[in-house]
Parts: structure tokens; C-alpha cells; sequence
């Protein structure tokens, strides 16, 4: 991998807890290091805690302010949001058109699907709405909440169906397809988690959208 | 509409249906040139229009001048529009008679003629049909400050034989249905306004209830919905096509629905009151998702046909 981005897993109080942890020395570890983290869908390690012991960076390879990491990794979020988003929306269309036609005769509820339809859709048409305004070189912020809100409900929207809809295959089906829908399935869990969780947006829509203030 | 010309406009507009409603606000959008500005730029006379329209909780004739414009019949009034619930033209050709089920606003009962257009055989005419002949019902309904009238008749034809219409009904209905989906999306807004208002002032357990994530939630799903259906409508306008402002139009209603629910949850008390003006918009909301196909029909009716063709609509391009 050619570039690796390196990110708090949370706000500043977590950072200072792994801090803590480092101190305990393991003799000959290198002083960059990680603990990957094995997550369900895949068995793979997307994830890793990555620590820094002793480890002198020079001060122009920072972003921002010494102690402001969590500010930049706020102001890159929305970006990050806009453009994989689009491509998401691609993936998902693809996967539903998969679904229709795998589906067992009958099994396709048309009340359903034409919402999972329509929602999939309004994600995409709104994504394209933040690539013309991101080109258009305006700057991003709390209103791309609403997109990430938009991508974990379709995405969830859509393995839902397929859950149901191809339900051998997802639930004790062992061939490749099957594997690959059982893991895109579990994998959709995520959607309203990572990012910013679902919480997390609907806070950030409250408070910079709707004007209504902390939530304490 | 470019330049300074559509905030102008746009402001116009806001004063107009702010100010005036039913005929007075029909007579001001003909004062203010809406009717050029439907032919010149349909979809800044349109969306702007009926999303300030829908949060005024105004009312005017202009949905059945959408219809007219886009099929190319009558002077722009007194066409009649679909029953509701319904999306088929609301007059059915039979042998030498003419039967008309539709609804159409206040303003039809003032004129001597009403436009009907009508399914005969294959095609679709245009009948003028004298207004004694056909029997208008005001209709208090759910929402009786909508002032509709129910159009309903059986008459025969004259010997004129009834005329081809320039435009395609789906065409039409397209249109109306862009317009409703954004008066849908004004009124939405308007509720969402009157709940944060309430959610900032209305303190209980010492805190503004706005800060409680049980109703900031319910606010911002609110939201999502909202700006979802904005941004369907905004790929309809794109692409012009029946099928997606069907679409725009299931999701401002079911988001109109979703919007109705939480709003009034977080108004409570205070927004079950006719004292407040919550349940203006919610009557309003009720009767625009059921016109020209409610969001359950309009939903199933597109899965049904993905299921029957195995396509998907393609998404928006870049």
C-alpha cells in the first residue's frame, strides 16, 4: 500500500487512553506498530490501532495544530463523505439489479422494493448534487451528514432485501456468490457506524442544521 | 429565469403567497407574470412557486394551469384534474357520452365552460364542457381550507367531434406531479420550522427539550427526508422523464407523512391544538400525497413494473 491514512478512532479522550497503553514497553517492537482488528464480514484486517512509540515526526508532515487532530480529521470527513460516497451508490445499484434478478418467482415484494428503489436513487441524486457543488469549489461541511445518513440506509435497505429475498444463499448457501452476499450483508451492518455513526450524524444535523443547540 | 432575475422572482412570489390565497392569489400570480414565466422557465415558475405555495398553506388554480400548459389545452383555467387518489385523464368517452369524475379548485365554479380531457378509445381528447352540465360538489374533506370541488358528470356530446390534444397526458401528469411533490416539501418544511421553534423555546426538566437526542433524532430523520426529496426532484427536473417524477413524488409524500409524525410528537401538546398552526399543513400534506397517486400506490406500482421488466431505473449520470 502505497499511502496509509492514519486516524483517530475517536475524539481526543480516546487518544489520551491509547496514550496511556503505550507506556507499557514491549523490548525489540518497533516504534511504529499495529494491532490489527480482525472484524466479522470479511475475516480480514481493514482496521488496525496504530501507536507511536518514541517516534520523531518532522513538523512539516503535520496537519494543523499540534493537539488539533480530531479538528482535521472533522474538516476531511465531509470530503472523504462526497466522493467514495458516489462511487457507493454505483456499487449498490449494480447489487439490487443482482437481486431482482436472483430473486426466486414471487419472492420480490413490489411495495418494498420500489421504496429500497427510490431510496437508493434520492442517495445517488444528492451525492451528484455534493460532486457539483465539491467542483464547483465550494466548501463542504455539516450538510454532508445527510449523504452519509442517506448511504447507510439505502446500503442496509438494500442487503435487507437481499437477505430476504435470497435467503438460502446469504443464510447456509456455501458457494462463492453466497459468500459474497453473506459478507456484503454483515459488511452493511457497518454502514450506519463507521464514518460517524448514525447518532453521531443526527447530532451534527441537529446542532449545525437545525440550529437546536448541544445535546447536554 | 438567470442572474438577479430569480431571486426577484423568488421574492414575489414569497410576498404573494405569503399575502393572499384561493382567487386573490390566482389574480397576483397573473398580475406577476407566473403563467409567462411557467412557458419561458417551468422549472423556476414551478418549483418555486409550489414550495412556497405549500408552506404558506395557500392555495390557487395553478395546478390545473401545469396540466393545461403542458397539453397545450384551453386558455390555462378550468381544466379539471384527476379524482383523487387517481392519475388517469378524469373524463372517459362512452359511445356519444362523456363521463367525468375529477376534482379541480374554488376558481372553476366562476367560469361558463370547464376543460376536460378525456380517454377515448386509444387516445385522449380535449372536451369544453358548459359548466351546467356537470355537477360541482365544495368539498369540506380533511383539509377544507384547500376549497375543492368534487366534478362529477354524464353528458352528452355535441356533434363536434372532441379534438386530439397537443401534448401527452404522462407528460402532464409529470409536471403536476413535480409540482406537488414540491408543495409537499414547502409544507414539510413549514412543520419542520414550527418543531424547532418549539424545541429551542419549550423548556422542561430545565433544559430546552431540543436538547434531549429523543426529539433532536426525530428533527434531523425530518430533515433527511426533506432534503432527500429535494434532491429526487432535483434529478427529475434533470431528466425529465415520467417515471422519475413518479418516484420524487412517492418520496415528498412519504417523507411528508414522516415530517407530520415527528413534527407533531415534538409540538405535543400545544400542536394538537387548532391554537397552533400545525394542523393546517398537516391536513395539506394529507390531501397532496393522496393527489395524482399516493406514495404506497406509487411505490408498488414501480416495483411491480421492475419486477415484470427485471430493470432498474438507471441512476442519475454526472
Amino acid at each position: 500500500m502505497a499511502h496509509t491514512w492514519v486516524g483517530p478512532i475517536g475524539p481526543p479522550r480516546d487518544a489520551q487512553r491509547s496514550r496511556r497503553s503505550n507506556g507499557r514497553e514491549e523490548p525489540g517492537r518497533p516504534p511504529v506498530h499495529h494491532r490489527p482488528a480482525r472484524h466479522q464480514p470479511h475475516g480480514s484486517d481493514e482496521f488496525s490501532e496504530v501507536f507511536f512509540d518514541d517516534v520523531v515526526v518532522p513538523v512539516d508532515r503535520t496537519l494543523g495544530q499540534e493537539g488539533n487532530g480530531w479538528a482535521v480529521a472533522m474538516d476531511l470527513l465531509p470530503y472523504e463523505r462526497s466522493t467514495s460516497l458516489w462511487h457507493r451508490a454505483a456499487f449498490l445499484h449494480r447489487r439490487l439489479q443482482q437481486v431482482v434478478d436472483a430473486a426466486p418467482p414471487g419472492s420480490l415484494d413490489p411495495a418494498r422494493l420500489g421504496e429500497v428503489i427510490q431510496h437508493l436513487y434520492a442517495f445517488r441524486a444528492r451525492s451528484r448534487a455534493t460532486q457539483y457543488r465539491m467542483a464547483a469549489g465550494e466548501e463542504l461541511g455539516p450538510e454532508t451528514s445527510i449523504d452519509k445518513v442517506l448511504l447507510a440506509t439505502s446500503e442496509q435497505a438494500v442487503f435487507d432485501l437481499a437477505a430476504d429475498v435470497l435467503t438460502a444463499d446469504v443464510m447456509v448457501g456455501d458457494d462463492p456468490d453466497s459468500h459474497r452476499w453473506r459478507t456484503e450483508y454483515l459488511y452493511s451492518r457497518a454502514a450506519s457506524i463507521y464514518g460517524g455513526s448514525a447518532e453521531i450524524q443526527r447530532n451534527i444535523i441537529a446542532r449545525r442544521l437545525l440550529d437546536l443547540g448541544d445535546d447536554r | 429565469m438567470d442572474g438577479e432575475d430569480r431571486p426577484l422572482f423568488e421574492r414575489t412570489l414569497r410576498k404573494a403567497t405569503a399575502q393572499q390565497t384561493g382567487a386573490a392569489l390566482d389574480a397576483a400570480l397573473d398580475q406577476l407574470g407566473w403563467g409567462d414565466a411557467l412557458s419561458t422557465d417551468p422549472r423556476s415558475a414551478v418549483s418555486l412557486l409550489f414550495a412556497l405555495q405549500g408552506a404558506a398553506n395557500a392555495t390557487s388554480s395553478a395546478l390545473g394551469q401545469v396540466f393545461a400548459h403542458s397539453l397545450g389545452v384551453g386558455s390555462g383555467t378550468g381544466l379539471v384534474l384527476p379524482p383523487i387518489g387517481c392519475w388517469d385523464p378524469p373524463g372517459t368517452v362512452e359511445d356519444d357520452h362523456l363521463v367525468v369524475h375529477g376534482l379541480g379548485p374554488s376558481s372553476l365554479a366562476r367560469l361558463d365552460s370547464l376543460v376536460v380531457v378525456a380517454t377515448m378509445g386509444e387516445g385522449t381528447v380535449g372536451i369544453s364542457v358548459p359548466a351546467p352540465s356537470l355537477v360541482l360538489r365544495p368539498v369540506e374533506g380533511i383539509d377544507p381550507d384547500l376549497s375543492l370541488l368534487e366534478v362529477t358528470g354524464r353528458c352528452v356530446l355535441t356533434d363536434e367531434a372532441p379534438g386530439p390534444i397537443a401534448g401527452h397526458w404522462s407528460t402532464a401528469l409529470a409536471l403536476g406531479r413535480l409540482a406537488v411533490a414540491h408543495e409537499l416539501v414547502g409544507a414539510s418544511r413549514a412543520m419542520l420550522d414550527l418543531a424547532c421553534e418549539h424545541a429551542r423555546n419549550r423548556i422542561q426538566f430545565k433544559r430546552p427539550i431540543g436538547s434531549f437526542q429523543a426529539i433532536r433524532h426525530r428533527l434531523a430523520e425530518t430533515l433527511v427526508g426533506i432534503d432527500m426529496a429535494d434532491a429526487i426532484l432535483d434529478a427529475a427536473w434533470l431528466d425529465r422523464s415520467p417515471g422519475t417524477a413518479a418516484m420524487a413524488k412517492a418520496v415528498a409524500g412519504r417523507q411528508a407523512r414522516t415530517a407530520a409524525r415527528h413534527c407533531q410528537q415534538v409540538l405535543a401538546g400545544i400542536g394538537f391544538t387548532t391554537e397552533h398552526p400545525l394542523h393546517h399543513s398537516i391536513r395539506r400534506t394529507l390531501v397532496l400525497d393522496a393527489l395524482l397517486g399516493n406514495a404506497p400506490s406509487l411505490t408498488r406500482a414501480l416495483g411491480t413494473e421492475v419486477i415484470s421488466s427485471s430493470r432498474l431505473p438507471a441512476l442519475p449520470p454526472l
